[in-house]
């Protein structure tokens, strides 16, 4: 079974979810496939107005992803080391910032795994950082098993569309 | 004419979304511009920044979130680069075009079927080359892309 395959079968199984835009008529650039917990939180009932604000923008900022004609370094971004090849999303505005962790199946198609609050996770070398990469890893291996995700330090390989920047520390 | 105002039953969150979605796509925009520039003519935030009589910490402030943008900064940024921002195009959402291209892994996922062919089409963004599988540009869709 190819990787294309599996991201199929997973989805059939309700193991992750594409992120289809909302609005009708967006050019879906790149394929976004996210895990049953975001998926469960940008499907959730309606909460409270804070709630309501931060996963509205949460959901646009992720849609940006298979959307955007371009991609920044503010956005997107390979999380030391490279060698575990799990990349973060920025979604920073408001308050709580969060990142939304993945790891890429091929060119354009990231899985996105779990998400943490800024806040929580500390500096870039720190146990909060540690765990949330580790629980990215672990959930890719429960959805695919031996395929292993792109592994690069050059975003070209991973996305179309990527403005000259620095994405790798 | 149709009164539309008691058919509107549009939630907080949905109102959100399109305000950061908005955003971005304006940001994305003007990132891209910035490459460009600094790309094909050497333009720098520190040149922005003595244009404009600011802080360069400021400039990257401006050029980092969509959320730090406003009316005023989006112009003064754009002042600064020589260039300005044309009004937006504003379309209802129920005339808005289909997609004039979707990924091939949602495509696949989502089972959609196309009747018009996919050609191959090369286009330069920001100077690297990227070939993309699009269907061939209507006028009005191509307003439609950001």
């Amino acid at each position: 079974m190819s990787i294309k395959d599996e991201i199929k079968d997973k989805c059939d199984r309700k193991m992750i979810f594409p992120l289809v835009p909302l609005v009708p008529g967006a050019t879906m650039r790149r394929a976004m496939f996210i895990s049953e917990e975001l998926w469960n939180d940008l499907n959730s009932e309606e909460g409270d107005l804070e709630w309501e604000e931060r996963i509205g923008q949460l959901q646009a900022d992720l849609e940006n992803f298979v959307t955007a004609r371009a991609i920044d370094s503010k956005y997107l971004f390979l999380l030391y080391p490279s060698r575990d090849c799990v990349w973060e999303i920025r979604s920073r505005r408001p308050s709580p910032s969060i990142r939304v962790l993945g790891q890429f199946a091929q060119r354009d198609v990231l899985i996105t795994t779990n998400m943490a609050l800024r806040k929580d996770l500390g500096g870039w070398q720190s146990r909060g950082w540690k765990e949330v990469k580790r629980a990215s890893r672990a959930i890719w291996d429960w959805l695919f098993g031996t395929y292993r995700p792109v592994q690069t330090v050059d975003v070209n390989e991973v996305i179309s569309g990527a403005i000259d920047g620095k994405y790798f520390k | 004419m149709e009164n539309t105002s008691n058919n509107w039953e549009k939630k907080p969150r949905e109102m959100f979304y399109f305000r950061q979605r908005y955003k971005n796509r304006v940001f994305n925009r003007l990132a891209e511009f910035f490459a460009g520039e600094a790309k094909d003519r050497g333009l720098t935030k520190k040149i922005i920044s003595e244009r404009l009589g600011k802080d360069p910490a400021q400039i990257t402030r401006w050029l980092s979130n969509p959320g730090n943008l406003t009316f005023d900064t989006l112009s003064d940024l754009l002042f600064a680069m020589e260039a300005e921002p044309e009004p937006p195009v504003i379309i209802r959402l129920e005339e808005k075009a289909k997609p004039n291209y979707v990924c091939f892994m949602i495509s696949e996922v989502l089972e959609s079927k196309s009747d018009v062919k996919l050609e191959p089409i090369e286009i330069v963004i920001s100077g690297t080359s990227t070939d993309f599988l699009e269907l061939p540009l209507e006028p009005k869709a191509e307003e439609h892309l950001q």
